[in-house]
């Protein structure tokens, strides 16, 4: 496994100073106005509580506007965060009993790397190549197929250990091959 | 139905889309949450697998000079026992080649293909795949630092089953430095994250994300790879597999951290990209999908199609209210207020309550994002108003596009370091 100590850079980058102050008090400010904007949305109940607050002020306005309070709103409302509600989490654990455990696609064999090549109209022994090799280039045709390999690493490829398993025939590959250029 | 009517079907649409889906997402989010976090190892824990095959870790590169040596030094901390790295220079025009062929002397693991010229990211994928001879891929951007455990994580899944084809991680946002930058922490936290686990609640993704995903190459096989001539060939790649009946799941716990653009130009750029991304998908795929087989993705398409509905009307709305004030416009042209007084309020309160919820879902992945409450007033308000401005023009543009065009790199804004 690897070493988890290897540092590198910041995960996070926060460096406001490298925008310019104007430009930093400018969204301060527009976020200030953003934050009133979004206040403002809360006027309606922030006057109904402070009528509250003062009962019999609360009773005198409520009577000057019986239509204040749109009841009718937060009742849509929630009549349709319940169906919301329970649509999606009906829907959730019908398919959880339905299928949890159960695998009814057919298992398929694994495509094979030349079956992608084939798929992908490329030559088995360009795409042979291009499997073997640690650094190449690839040269394509004007539909971006590749036609060609170009330059490449003369050293043999280096083994991962995935590549260590293959090579002692474990896993049924082509064995390796330096790669001329 | 009279004009009046009409428009009054349309204003209560542009009000109860965002509040429904905010339910949905709210709700699916924490079913999720319940069914599967709750109560799991921390993300440095990863269960041990039973098997571990070997795998190739897909890093397309284009003009990544600046950042390649720490995806690379980020990959060697991988805690999976099999790997290689796959690292396809795909046409850069800056030194990226040069740093590539050099790191080959410190990493064993790594393999260096160069692309004759610019095919773009779904080109230097298939290269990739070709490339490889192991059935699992996993595809991450060439500036993105790959969590030591994310790997096992993302096997995890598609060594459980024959069905799964793909399995997405969790992009976190690195830099933070401006408004913008902080804007998508939270949105990628608290929307995206949550849009996401409840997607996976219903069943079907809307997409993979294209900077950490996972594939089973039988999989890939079946749909024919990548799709070189769609901008967004993770959305596209996603919606064909899916289509296949293949299983796409979403695994928090595989992190990678990103840079995003944090300049007004390079976040519209992206952003521009990825709705006319998910139309040219959805224009692609939408005869297809009116088949019986195809019905469980019926409410991943219906859901795209109702917000690029929901962008054009608010957009109308927005542009009358603003006429209003200046001209006067007769009823029902006139609209007034924009948001309704108990509307406004009950959007406000949903906000909150939607920040509230994803941050306690998100919390054991990143234990201070609270510390952005300030700016936290820009995470629905950002998401909504800029899917809808991009989506505006982002439809028009898709189905402008020329057909078969091939989608190629834009060297990307990768914000302030």
């Amino acid at each position: 496994m690897n070493d988890l100590n290897q540092p590198f850079d910041a995960l996070f980058i926060h460096q406001p100073r490298l925008q310019s102050k104007a430009g930093r008090n400018a969204y301060r400010l527009l976020t200030l106005l953003a934050w009133s904007a979004y206040l403002y949305l809360w006027l309606p109940i922030a006057t109904l509580t402070m009528w509250w607050l003062s009962t019999r002020l609360g009773y005198s306005e409520l009577q000057h506007y019986p239509g204040f309070i749109d009841v009718d709103l937060f009742l849509l409302l929630l009549k349709a965060l319940g169906i919301a509600s329970l649509l999606l989490l009906t829907w959730a654990e019908y398919n959880r009993i339905r299928f949890q455990g159960h695998d009814r696609r057919t298992h398929l064999l694994a495509t094979t790397p030349e079956s992608t090549a084939a798929a992908m109209g490329v030559d088995l022994v360009l795409a042979g190549n291009l499997q073997l090799a640690r650094q190449i280039t690839v040269v394509t045709d004007p539909q971006a197929v590749p036609i060609a390999l170009r330059g490449g690493d003369k050293r043999q490829r280096n083994l991962h250990p995935s590549d260590a398993q293959r090579s002692t025939g474990s896993l049924n590959t082509p064995a390796l091959e330096t790669l001329d250029s | 139905m009279t004009l009046d009517e009409w428009f009054e079907m349309f204003g209560r649409f542009a009000f109860y889309y965002p509040v429904l889906m905010s339910f949905f997402w709210m709700v699916g989010a924490l079913y999720y949450y319940v069914r599967r976090e709750r109560g799991q190892p921390n993300f440095r824990h990863p269960p041990v697998l039973a098997k571990t095959p070997p795998v190739s870790i897909l890093v397309p590169c284009h003009n990544e000079g600046e950042t390649v040596d720490e995806t690379m030094a980020a990959l060697a901390l991988q805690q999976y026992p099999l790997y290689e790295v796959i690292a396809i220079n795909d046409g850069s025009t800056d030194d990226t080649a040069a740093r590539l062929d050099a790191l080959l002397d410190c990493y064993p693991w790594l393999r260096v293909i160069h692309l004759d010229r610019n095919l773009g990211k779904a080109n230097a994928l298939r290269v990739g795949a070709l490339a490889s001879r192991n059935e699992y891929f996993v595809c991450i951007d060439g500036d993105a630092l790959l969590d030591p455990y994310a790997v096992s994580w993302m096997i995890l899944h598609l060594t459980s089953g024959p069905r799964v084809g793909a399995v997405t991680g969790n992009p976190r946002i690195r830099n933070r430095s401006t408004l913008l930058g902080r804007l998508q922490v939270g949105e990628f936290s608290s929307i995206i994250g949550m849009i996401k686990r409840a997607q996976r609640t219903y069943g079907r993704l809307f997409t993979v994300s294209g900077v950490i995903c996972a594939f089973r190459r039988t999989a890939l096989h079946r749909v024919g790879y990548w799709a070189d001539d769609m901008v967004t060939e993770d959305i596209d790649i996603s919606w064909r597999l899916q289509r296949d009946h293949w299983d796409i799941r979403y695994e928090p716990n595989a992190l990678c951290y990103i840079l995003m653009p944090e300049t007004l130009k390079g976040l519209w750029k992206q952003r521009l990209r990825w709705a006319q991304g998910g139309v040219e998908v959805l224009l692609r795929h939408t005869t297809g999908m009116l088949h019986w087989n195809a019905r469980r993705m019926w409410g991943v398409v219906l859901e795209f199609m109702f917000s690029v509905v929901w962008a054009y009307v608010v957009s109308a709305m927005i542009l009358l209210w603003l006429v209003g004030m200046v001209i006067p416009l007769p009823e029902p042209f006139h609209i007034s207020p924009l948001i309704p007084r108990w509307n406004g309020f009950a959007l406000g309160l949903l906000c909150l309550l939607q920040f509230a919820v994803s941050h306690w879902i998100d919390r054991r992945y990143e234990p201070g994002v609270w510390r952005n409450f300030f700016w936290m007033i820009w995470y629905p308000l950002a998401y909504w108003m800029i899917n809808m401005t991009t989506m505006v023009f982002a439809f028009p543009k898709a189905a402008l596009r020329r057909k078969g065009a091939r989608a190629i790199w834009e060297s990307p804004d990768r914000g302030y370091r």
